[in-house]
């Protein structure tokens, strides 16, 4: 038998083993080298209750390639890709190490949820709220840990495009009321960073400016 | 009564000197298997089909062991770095249980 | 008027008939000849009784003959012909009389000339009562067919008997008189009215002679012997009946050729009715019935009795074979048989298909089916017999192929194959018996088990048998793939390694341990056994260790103290004794060189732990060979002088016979338990599953071989555990 294949399915089956870990490996179709990854969302953190999918794929080379892993549940995180899911994280890249399993990499995802590297980011504005108002990306980080990462996810109508957004919702209802449409709004304070210190540094008129291209 | 053994045709088992503690029992759970390939040492790396001396065990300066032909398909990918899997250190081969072939 | 007129027609119809008898004579003198003419006529075709001579009277035969020309002439025949018919009506009962008369003859002496001469009789009355020929075939026809209707009206049942005993008489040897019997059959209309009686004749004829000829020779084909006999018994007898007024004998022939092919159909259908029922045991002397399957063959093509066949065989197998009585060895033996001679019979393979599904399904439920197999493909097997030909050639497993549509050689399937018919391409036989399983692993893994125990076994430096399982695997790996028996081929080398490490060892530093060194993950699971071994074998073993990983520095021993054999030698007060035993007993008598009186108890707390069953055992061997006492119950002492007379020996435990390796069965279970988990997983997740979707999701799991009917078993057993329930074919955890 494929060689990469044995390891994967002893992998997978290590992983069903271990009770202690919280961390599972589903298939995603009958292949195994396409698979699902899950655990909880670490505790003491803002997402703390949620539940993240990460969508794994196992290289030809593997174990001497990394595999490749994203999130597939939408998450805030300054190493996350807000909008695709992608990950920055040294051990999926160069750091990568043939004695890494998929279980122990799903890990390190899980405790890279605990420590974010603003400094080395994947999303950079994502990154800018962390170090702009880490209290103000906490709540968005919860938040979207509640919309996106909840079970029972709450139902689309009912999600507030604000909090989302990591944004004040007197803010985006100061520029709806000039005439502009909600949705654009948002996106031009989310893209401005209009957030904690920064919204003093921000004048109103770069932001209409903004809003009118 | 004296008994004298004349011949003993006895059966045993041949198991690499990892140096690590053994664990209990013949064929106990969580053996030691090569962190590369995860097969067993006493297995064969997945390029080899008969275990043992064709497919020996390499010790790193680091004491990490691992199957010879899966620490020598890491070392020779650029990724690796010449670096033990184990600790990313620079993999020193140590002198003293490189398996005679 | 009215009158007048009716009167005048009357007149006139009377005239007509008066001028017509009259003709044209004077007076009434034409009336009075035509008259005494009716009367000559009347009086000869009177039917008179034959029997009594002075009523039989004389005529002349001119008037006659004058007297019919003068009724001809007054259109008065078809009213004589009436009256005559009447009479022989009238008159039949003198008939009745002969054949009641001689019957009765018959009924007692069962004498077939007895119905010989009835039959000549009645030709003796036909021709007595028949008319003149100069009355004209119309005349004669007419009488031919009351004579015969009013005789087949009378004749009794017995009759029917006895002309079919006559006809058989006739048929061996063929007798003399059968033209002029025919002849007579043929005058009384008896060959048309008993034809399938004469035919039946012809049939039972055949049946007997095929019973009596061929029961039970299956050795040479009978057909061609059949035919011959047709052609000299059957033929002759035919011709006179079926080829009457043949010219010649080219005429004869193509006259008997309907009624032959007819003949030589019914003895196809008798010959193949007797092969069928005989067919279970002449697929037992196969390859000693060749004959009675090519018969069968040539048969089966003639007549359409392949249903018939295949019901009757299925019938036997059920009652001969597929019960609990019969060995395993036994079933696979005639298993391979029926493929064989089935398929000389049907070479396309539709019966054998049909016949072989019910011994195939219980093959595969026999626990112990894999291990005769794969026994006798070792050549481990006591009878010796093979279920291989030597001379069939090796080769690799055939898988059942789906059928190739390109094939230029390709047939429809026969008629009679049902949906599901495989075409099976003649396979050879371990290709069919591996194909009653799903996978071939399974045999593999059997085989793994048997060779380990074989070559465990080897206990002295007999390089000649490891080389003897060398060459067998190296066959076996032809049929099943190199890379399935890959594990073997580890095994075999750690076989010349041991024994080039035990040169080496001993070269150093000579002991008369002589190890065989495994490669565990590559020998089927060896029980394992908590003994440590006493005394001087610990140290044997520590030594040999040592030694070793000189030699080989990154390496190191561990001892299976359970397995192998111990040669020992044991000197007692007055007596040596040299004996084979397993490391137990060593174990155990090395006790014992300590001091003499042991209790149970002691002796296994002295070799670690061990269960009291395997203890007993191993000290009823020294008991046996009187070295060893019991005097009471569990306590043991040391015999260093011979006893007399031993007591009697104390029951051997039942159920000491323990493979020192797990069957493969147990394996599996063991293997099976593995996945309970997954199962669990997957049912608490995922609520019911079928078992085909818990089947595929397990495929995922690592190192998951096992069939879907394998996994069947093994949730029939949770189930019977409580741990799951089945509903409708959907299985969910039982909680």
């Amino acid at each position: 038998m494929d060689a990469r294949l044995r390891r994967v399915n002893k992998e997978i089956a290590d992983c069903k083993n271990d009770k202690t870990s919280n961390i599972r490996i589903d298939l995603v179709d009958s292949s195994p080298f396409h698979l699902k990854g899950s655990f909880p969302g670490p505790e003491d953190t803002p997402y703390q209750g949620g539940h993240f999918e990460v969508d794994i794929v196992i290289p030809d080379s593997y174990p001497f390639q990394p595999v490749k892993m994203k999130f597939l549940t939408k998450v805030y995180h300054p190493n996350v890709s807000s909008a695709s899911g992608a990950i920055c994280l040294d051990i999926l890249k160069d750091a990568w190490s043939p004695v890494l399993t998929l279980k122990s990499t799903l890990i390190s995802l899980q405790s890279l949820l605990c420590s974010p590297e603003p400094n080395d980011p994947q999303d950079a504005e994502v990154a800018k709220h962390y170090t702009t108002s880490k209290r103000s990306f906490e709540e968005t980080a919860v938040y979207w840990t509640k919309t996106y990462a909840t079970p029972p996810a709450g139902a689309a109508d009912t999600r507030d495009e604000v909090a989302i957004a990591g944004l004040e919702a007197a803010h985006v209802d100061q520029f709806e009321q000039l005439g502009f449409p909600r949705a654009k709004v948002i996106d031009v304070l989310r893209r401005l960073n209009y957030r904690g210190a920064n919204v003093a540094q921000i004048t109103d008129d770069r932001i209409v400016e903004e809003l009118l291209k | 009564m004296k008994v004298t053994v004349k011949h003993w045709h006895a059966v045993a088992q041949w198991r690499w000197d990892t140096g690590a503690a053994e664990p209990e029992g013949p064929d106990a759970e969580n053996e030691d298997v090569c962190g590369i390939c995860r097969v067993p040492y006493e297995g064969c790396c997945p390029s080899c089909k008969m275990p043992g001396d064709d497919c020996p065990l390499i010790w790193g300066e680091c004491t990490h062991v691992f199957h010879m032909h899966c620490l020598l398909k890491w070392i020779g990918t650029p990724a690796s770095k010449q670096q033990c899997p184990m600790d990313r250190r620079t993999w020193v081969t140590a002198e003293r249980k490189v398996a005679t072939a | 008027m009215a009158t007048a007129a009716l009167r005048s027609q009357v007149a006139a119809k009377w005239h007509e008939g008066f001028s017509r008898l009259n003709r044209t004579e004077q007076g009434i003198s034409g009336l009075i000849s035509f008259s005494q003419a009716w009367n000559i006529a009347t009086d000869y075709l009177h039917p008179q009784d034959i029997s009594d001579p002075t009523t039989v009277k004389k005529h002349d035969l001119t008037s006659v003959k004058v007297a019919f020309d003068m009724i001809n002439r007054s259109r008065r025949l078809p009213v004589m012909l009436e009256t005559f018919l009447d009479a022989i009506c009238n008159q039949y009962h003198l008939i009745t009389r002969d054949i009641v008369q001689y019957l009765a003859e018959y009924e007692q002496s069962a004498d077939t000339s007895v119905m010989l001469r009835l039959v000549y009789r009645l030709v003796e009355w036909y021709r007595a009562w028949a008319p003149i020929d100069e009355l004209g075939p119309t005349i004669r026809a007419a009488y031919t067919l009351t004579f015969q209707t009013q005789l087949f009206s009378i004749l009794p049942p017995g009759f029917v008997r006895g002309f079919k005993d006559l006809c058989a008489s006739t048929l061996v040897p063929v007798a003399q008189h059968t033209p002029e019997m025919w002849e007579a059959f043929e005058i009384l209309g008896l060959t048309d009215r008993y034809e399938g009686i004469i035919a039946s004749v012809g049939y039972e004829r055949i049946e007997a002679y095929v019973r009596e000829t061929c029961t039970a020779k299956w050795d040479k084909p009978c057909l061609e012997g059949l035919r011959g006999w047709m052609s000299v018994q059957i033929v002759p007898w035919m011709l006179p009946m079926y080829a009457k007024g043949a010219l010649n004998t080219e005429d004869a022939r193509g006259m008997l050729q309907n009624v032959g092919s007819r003949f030589d159909f019914h003895m196809n259908k008798t010959l193949c009715d007797l092969r069928t029922s005989e067919i279970f045991d002449i697929i037992i002397d196969f390859p000693d019935s060749m004959g009675a399957l090519q018969d069968l063959k040539e048969c089966l093509q003639r007549v359409d009795q392949r249903a018939s066949l295949v019901q009757a065989l299925r019938k036997a197998n059920r009652k001969r074979l597929l019960h609990p009585g019969a060995d395993t060895k036994l079933i696979l033996t005639q298993y391979v048989a029926t493929i064989k001679c089935l398929r000389i019979v049907d070479p396309p393979g539709v019966l054998l298909f049909k016949v072989a599904d019910p011994i195939r399904r219980y093959l595969r439920e026999r626990p112990d089916t894999i291990r005769s197999i794969v026994a006798n493909l070792v050549g481990d097997d006591d009878s010796g017999d093979s279920l291989v030909d030597e001379n069939e050639p090796i080769q690799p497993l055939q898988q059942l192929e789906t059928e190739d549509y390109n094939d230029p050689n390709w047939d429809p399937e026969p008629i009679d194959a049902g949906p599901d018919f495989r075409t099976n391409k003649p396979s050879d036989v371990i290709s069919t018996l591996v194909s009653i399983y799903d996978s071939k692993d399974l045999f593999v893994k059997e085989l793994q088990v048997l060779l380990a125990q074989r070559l465990l076994a080897i206990t002295d430096d007999n390089s000649e048998k490891v080389e003897k399982e060398r060459r067998n695997i190296e066959i076996l790996k032809i049929r099943f793939g190199e890379a399935a028996l890959q594990v073997c081929e580890v095994m075999l080398k750690d076989m010349t390694d041991s024994k080039r490490i035990d040169g080496h060892v001993q070269s150093q530093k000579a002991s008369i341990v002589h190890p065989t060194i495994i490669s565990r993950h590559f020998w089927p699971s060896l029980e394992s056994s908590d003994i440590v071994m006493p005394g001087q074998f610990q140290a044997l073993q520590t030594e040999y260790a040592k030694e070793f990983s000189t030699f080989k520095p990154d390496k190191k021993l561990r001892w299976l103290p359970h397995l192998g054999t111990v040669h020992l030698e044991l000197q007692l007060e007055d007596r040596t004794i040299e004996t084979d035993v397993p490391p137990l007993e060593a174990a155990f008598i090395e006790l014992f060189s300590e001091k003499n009186i042991w209790t149970m108890d002691e002796l296994i707390g002295g070799v670690g732990t061990v269960d009291r069953i395997a203890a007993l055992k191993a000290l009823l061997t020294w008991v046996d060979l009187g070295v060893l006492k019991e005097d009471e119950e569990n306590k043991f002492r040391l015999l260093e002088i011979a006893e007399e007379a031993s007591p009697p020996p104390r029951a051997a435990p039942a159920a000491v016979e323990e493979p020192t390796v797990t069957a493969a069965q147990q394996q599996q279970a063991d293997q099976m338990r593995l996945y309970w988990k997954f199962i669990e997983g997957m049912l608490t997740n995922l609520g019911a599953l079928p078992l085909d979707r818990i089947q595929t999701m397990l495929r995922f799991a690592p190192g998951y071989d096992q069939t879907v009917e394998q996994l069947a078993g093994f949730m029939d057993a949770a189930r019977r555990e409580g741990l799951v329930v089945g509903r409708d074919g959907m299985w969910k955890l039982n909680r």
